[in-house]
Order: structure tokens, then sequence, then C-alpha cells
């Protein structure tokens, strides 16, 4: 625990440390917000890296691949391939397009300050949804270092990424975040690297692979519940609860209440009702008949995953600082190459998890795999090492992820929300950029704290889910179809986004388990419905409404750089 | 009206782009539905159905990027060396 705690203070020494160093150039608000365009391919492309690399990626992964099984690994195919769709239709066009922020994009590309207006509040929705996982990744992960409350980790990366964003702008970031990239990438390839070897491969074969249910070890297990839960005991079990010897009958319900779960050696391990108990081979098919194996819930989260990523604000402003269109491609071929390097990883943590660690699926505990497995795979020193490489890892995924959706809210409201912001002088504007980083912290925070028992695989997934069917369809058609006008534009984002929202509630408020195979699927992941009904709703409000002379714009999307004025009124003709 | 045309050739390639992403990963999941026997393959003790989720796409990925990445700076390059002849 000690060895975690330097760790984590280390990272976070770090990542202050070099956004201290970084506001020696946030002299201007260019640089505040997207520091100055000056930043080279590699480093650019850690950053992106490194921002978007976040509790989902680190922690979730890895946490429903233990619990639903291998189709979880789809997430992180589906989290590298969006940068593959912002290569081929976005990046280059956008960047040469040159406006700071997706509102500027709306407004620039269709001439309408309404448009602009709705990005405005997609923005501040699909950020807030992103958020909050954070913190809540942050409460868990400090839980099970420190064993402090849930609220005191939200409360101590939230301060620290506040302080930091206020301080140090963009500029400053793009270095931290590059730095947490390479921090993630070594603490959770290293502890999977060096535990495989230590084991000699995947122990208890059987139960990852084969037909067994996971099992209390040799030992035996104790679990601690601190609080009741209605768990399903899929084999006839003996255990003990608080030394009193306890008997379930197989497929028997039972609520148990708070306290110390003994199982002995062998015993077949209970789990949290509405988990299906699944053998090693059901466990290590990619895709099953049903919930979140089943096909249509596999497409439905590669569309939303493949097609959000464009959406995401604090991603894309990221390519702003690449200085012009080819620049923005090669950034992104790079960001592909780092991002293939650490999704080899969080598979290992899953099904280490599921061979070692038993005892998280009892209390759902599955999310804090990557950070508990160490210790328990290698009891003594060297796990603990481990252990606490992970829990540094950890914090830089939520620091930098939070502190990038930080700056995309504080930007957006400085600029565009707050008394006619792009009016105001740079000096107010900055001063209100400051004021808003560091109290924009304060709502995602509290919907955090209500949010303790929620996934963070599945928050994550909404959040991309209304990327996805809001910005998605806004710039695959602004950039390539000139006959996209602000009404359809407009159309498409309300309608995409209110069915998306719509969803995501509706699973919430019924409880998406509830409701069974393809309701369940499509109300816990939207995106095969919504996405498909936004770009309709923009193609055919767009051909009903006048159509808009885009000439200006498309030249400015698509004309390589270097051809000089002359040339480019040529083109135009 | 030359622009209208760099527009469409590079609409072109990255669509060549989107369908050979769709043909590998929009494949897989269809592919371990009908082919279950993927599951019974092991290789280092570790199913082939499972190596073929976790690894295997990634590469691909930064192939078909790589490869779209030449073929889009060539078009522009072809584009501008269209507009300065003129």
């Amino acid at each position: 625990m000690i060895l975690s705690i330097i760790a984590v203070a280390a990272v976070t020494l770090g990542t202050v440390g070099i956004g201290m160093w970084g506001v020696r150039f946030a002299r201007t608000t260019s640089d505040l917000y997207v520091a100055s365009r000056a930043i080279s391919p590699w480093w650019n492309a850690a950053a992106v890296s490194g921002e978007y690399l976040s509790a989902a990626s680190f922690l979730g992964i890895a946490g429903l691949e233990m619990q639903i099984g291998v189709p979880a690994l789809w997430q992180a195919v589906g989290f590298a391939a969006g940068y593959l769709a912002l290569l081929l239709f976005v990046a280059a066009p956008l960047r040469r397009f040159g406006s700071y922020t997706l509102p500027d994009f709306a407004e620039g590309r269709l001439a309408s300050a309404s448009l602009r207006r709705l990005a405005v509040v997609a923005v501040l929705a699909i950020d807030g949804f992103y958020l909050v996982p954070q913190l809540k990744g942050a409460g868990i992960a400090f839980g099970e270092v420190m064993g402090a409350p849930y609220w005191a980790g939200i409360v101590v990366v939230g301060i620290v990424v506040s302080l930091y964003v206020a301080l140090g702008g963009m500029r400053g970031v793009s270095y931290v975040q590059a730095f947490q990239f390479w921090v993630k990438t070594v603490t959770i390839a290293l502890p999977a690297i060096v535990l495989l070897i230590y084991l000699g491969g995947i122990p208890n074969h059987r139960t990852v692979f084969g037909d067994e249910l996971p099992h209390a070890p040799r030992a035996g297990i104790t679990v601690v519940l601190h609080q009741p839960e209605l768990v399903r005991f899929p084999a006839a079990t003996r255990f003990q609860l608080d030394g009193r010897e306890q008997y379930a009958r197989p497929g028997e319900e039972l609520k148990l209440p708070s306290g110390r779960i003994t199982l002995p050696p062998g015993a077949t391990i209970p789990l949290p009702s509405g988990t299906p108990a699944q053998t090693g081979s059901e466990w290590a098919r990619p895709v099953t008949s049903r919930g979140e194996g089943s096909p249509l819930f596999i497409y439905s989260l590669l569309l939303a995953t493949f097609l959000g990523t464009m959406g995401l604000p604090h991603i894309l402003v990221r390519f702003y600082t690449n200085p012009d269109g080819p620049a923005a491609r090669r950034t992104t071929v790079r960001v592909l190459a780092l991002l293939a390097l650490f999704y080899l990883f969080p598979a290992v943590y899953g099904a280490l998890g599921r061979a070692l660690a038993p005892g998280l699926y009892v209390t759902g505990q599955t999310d804090t795999v990557v950070l508990t497995l160490p210790a328990i795979a290698w009891p003594g020193t060297g796990g603990q090492i481990l252990g606490a490489m992970t829990a540094a890892g950890a914090f830089a995924a939520f620091m930098s992820t939070s502190s990038g959706l930080l700056i995309s809210i504080a930007g957006t409201i400085s600029h565009d929300v707050w008394g006619r912001g792009r009016r105001a002088s740079m000096t107010v504007r900055r001063r209100r950029f400051r004021i808003v980083a560091a109290l924009g912290m304060a709502l995602p925070a509290l919907l955090a704290l209500a949010a303790r028992t929620v996934d963070i695989s599945i928050m994550v997934g909404w959040a991309f889910a209304l990327a996805a069917s809001t910005f998605c369809p806004l710039f695959l058609l602004g950039i390539w179809w000139s006959r996209l006008t602000s009404k359809g534009a407009a159309a498409g984002i309300i309608i995409g986004g209110v069915l998306a929202v719509g969803a995501i509630l509706a699973g919430a408020l019924v409880g998406a388990q509830s409701a069974g195979g393809a309701v369940n699927a499509l109300l816990t992941q939207p995106a095969i419905i919504t996405v498909p009904v936004a770009f309709a709703a923009m193609i055919v409000v767009s051909l009903a409404t006048a159509p808009q002379d885009a000439r200006s714009q498309m030249l400015a999307l698509h004309a390589p750089e270097g051809l000089g004025l002359e040339a480019l009124e040529r083109a135009r003709a | 009206m030359y622009l209208s045309q760099l527009r469409r050739a590079q609409l072109e390639l990255s669509l060549l782009g989107l369908l050979a992403f769709g043909g590998v990963v929009g494949s897989l999941p269809l592919l371990f539905a009908l082919i279950p026997a993927l599951g019974h393959i092991d290789l280092l003790g570790v199913p082939l159905a499972a190596w073929l989720v976790a690894a295997p796409a990634f590469p691909v990925f930064v192939v078909i990027g790589a490869v779209y990445e030449r073929r889009a700076n060539a078009l522009d390059e072809s584009f501008r060396d269209l507009i300065h002849e003129e």
C-alpha cells in the first residue's frame, strides 16, 4: 500500500510539474486553447493517445472482460478503430478548415448561429457523459489502493485536474498527456508481461477456457461485503457467514447481509443476481447468443466507437494543434500505432482475473481487477511493486482524460456561453477560462457520487453513442456533401441526440437487465438505431430545404496546402 | 470544377479504406457466429477465436491507415501539380 501511494504521488507530481513547466509557454489565448499549433506529430500522437486512454480502457475493458467474457474485447477494437474513421473522413479537411472547436465548425460550415448553440449543448452533454465514469474510476481506485471512502478519490482527482488545467492551459497539458500516455502503456504492459512469465502462462486453464465455473482456490477464499447483496449460487455450496455455517442449494438466490463470506477450497463462486454463470469455454467465446455478447450488441458497440471517436470534443480539439492537413493525417496514423501497442494488454488482466481473483465476482467489483490482480497473483514484494505500477497508471488515466474533458468544458463555456464570450477581450476570456476550469468539475463530481453502481464501460459507451448520433453525421455530411443545410444539420443533431439520450435514460431507469434480448442490447447501446436515424434526418431535411452556397467552405476543407491564392481562384472556378 | 473532382477522388479513397476495415472487422463477429470450431483450436493454450479478437485487428488498422495516408497525400500532390501547370 505504501508503494502504491508513492507511485500515485510520483505520477501526480510529474503531472503537475510538467503542467507548471508548460505554463511558461501559455502567453496568448491561442496558446491556452490549442497550444499555438506547434507540436510535432509524435508528441501530438502521444498526447492524443494519452488523452484518449481513459478509465474505460485502463480498468473498464479488463473488468468487463472478467465479468461477461471475451466479447468485452470488441470494445478495445472499436476504441482503436475510431481513429481509422477519423483518419479516413475527418482529420485533414477539418484541420484545413481551421476552427478551434466543434461549435466553430458547425457555424463556419453552415453559417448559422443557432446551429452553433445547438452544438454547444451537444459538446457539454458528451463531455459530461464522459467525465462522470472517469471520476467513478478515481473513486473506486482510491478505495482499492488506499482504503479511502468512495468520495475521497473523486475530490482529490477533481482538485488536482482543475488546478493544472486552470494554470497550464493546453500547452502544459499537451506535454502532460504525452507523458501520461507512456506512463499508462508501461504500467499496463510491464505488469502483464511479468505476471505471465511468473505464472508461466494463464493458470487454471479449465476455468478460463475449459468446462469449469470460477471456484475458490486451494486455500479457500474470504470476501468482505460492505453492503447486503443478492447473489445466485450456481452449485450446491457450503460457506461461512461471519463464522456461521450456511448452505445454499444449486441455483438458489440468497440476499447476503454485509459481513465476511468464507468459501471453502473448490467451492463454486456465487455471482451477483443477473450475472450469468459461464464455464470457461462459454466465457472465451467472442460472440454469444445473449446480452453484451450478442451480435446485435457487438455491432452496435462497434458502430458507436467507430463513429463516435470523431465526435469527442476533447479529442478533436487536439487535431487543431497540427500545423496542416498532411500533419493531421500523419498524427492519426501514429495514434493508431500507439493504441495498437496499448490495447494488447488489458485482455491479459481479464483472463488472469478470472483464473486467480474470483472473489471480485462475488462483490461485482470486477472494474478493480487491474489494480488488485498483481498482489493476488504474486503474493510478496514483487506483486506489490506491480500493483503500485497499475495504480499509478490508473491515476494517469483518470487525470489525463478528465483534464482534456475539463479543457473542452471550460473552453466551450468561456468561449460560447458566458455573456457573448467571443467578443470579450483576451484577458477577460482567459480569466473566465480559469474560473470555469476551477468550478467546472463540481457537477460531474456530484453525478459520479450518484453513479457508483454503474459499470465504467457502460457509461463511456453512452458518451460514444451520443457523439456518434450527433457530431458524426454533422462531420461526414458537412465535409463530404455540399448539399447539407443548417436546418438539416440541426434536425439530425436534435433527433439523434434526443433518441440516444432517451434510450440511455430509459435503459438506466427501467434497468436494461429486466428487458429481454434485443431490447436490452439496444437500450444499453442504442447507436445501431440512432446513428442511421440521425443521418437520415439530416439528409431528408437538407433536401427539403433551400440549398446553401458551400463553395468557399468546400474549398477551405479540401484544397491541398501550398496552392497560392491565384491558383485557388482558378480551382474554385 | 477541379476541386470537386479531387473531393470525389478523396472520398472514393476513403470509402475504399472503409471497405477494407469493414471487411476485416465487420466479418469477424459473423465468422465467430458461423464457425464455432474456432473456439476448439488452441494456440499457446488460448483458443484461436479469443486470439482473433484480442490482437490482429490493431496492426491491420495501422496498415490500412498508413496505406491510406500515402495515397491521400499523393492525390493532393497530383492536384497541386495540375493547378500549377495551368
